[in-house]
């Protein structure tokens, strides 16, 4: 990767699992959700969307400082996931605990920094229905034959309905 | 299997497809499986244990270099 990136050192638990561990404590599990169950539509892309995962594993450490760490590792493994030019990949802003908005401003400005200097395209937007409210973001290489495809799927899977 | 598949198989009974999610079952059902991957992790169960328990599937991972 072309970027002057300082990520956390990066250890596979298993398959399907990544996992780091910040300089305060705080240890991380990083995945890919199969998301082709919304996209039926386009079976030559459905198998090829994931949803990208990061999930605390430990206790969170006191201190609430910014660390750009986390940061940089998050783009190491979603860059190096997508950099196959075959994935795409989906963050849904979890909107739970009431913090959607601000983990989507977090993730935003995570790839404002990465999309100019590296060969990442991003799609942000906020998909509502039923009183539900997601951000989501949309990541594929630029590189990626299908992205106008890709592109497609995900405007639509946006788009849909309220109900059909 | 989750509720809301559970629900689309139901309203699909006696054709050859089951009924397509509503937009809002899909965000519901996004939001219900980060939880219920989030609480299966804190649990200590692994991603390939919530394979074969609730139906996921995830993406098998290359070597990563940092």
């Amino acid at each position: 990767m072309a970027l002057n990136l300082q990520p956390y050192p990066i250890s596979k638990v298993d398959d399907l699992t990544y996992s780091f561990t910040t300089e305060k404590g705080d240890s991380y599990k990083c995945f890919f959700l199969s998301y082709s169950e919304y996209f039926v539509s386009y079976p030559e892309l459905a198998r090829k969307i994931y949803s990208f995962n990061i999930e605390l594993t430990s206790p969170p450490a006191l201190s609430k400082s910014i660390d750009r760490r986390i940061a940089d590792t998050v783009i190491q493994i979603v860059g190096d996931f997508l950099s196959s030019r075959v994935n795409a990949v989906v963050y849904v802003c979890d909107p739970t605990d009431g913090k959607g908005a601000a983990r989507a401003r977090k993730f935003k400005s995570w790839y404002n920094y990465y999309e100019y200097s590296t060969e990442i395209l991003q799609l942000n937007t906020d998909m509502e229905a039923g009183g539900i409210r997601l951000y989501t973001a949309f990541l594929v290489h630029k590189k990626n034959k299908l992205k106008h495809r890709f592109i497609q799927a995900y405007l639509d899977l946006v788009d849909a309905g309220e109900e059909k | 299997m989750d509720s809301v598949t559970k629900n689309r198989k139901r309203l699909g009974r006696g054709s050859h497809k089951p009924q397509p999610m509503t937009k809002a079952e899909m965000l519901q059902k996004m939001i219900k499986d980060q939880e219920t991957i989030r609480t299966a992790l804190q649990n200590g169960l692994t991603l390939k244990e919530l394979q074969g328990k609730h139906g996921f599937e995830f993406a098998t991972l290359p070597d990563i270099e940092s």
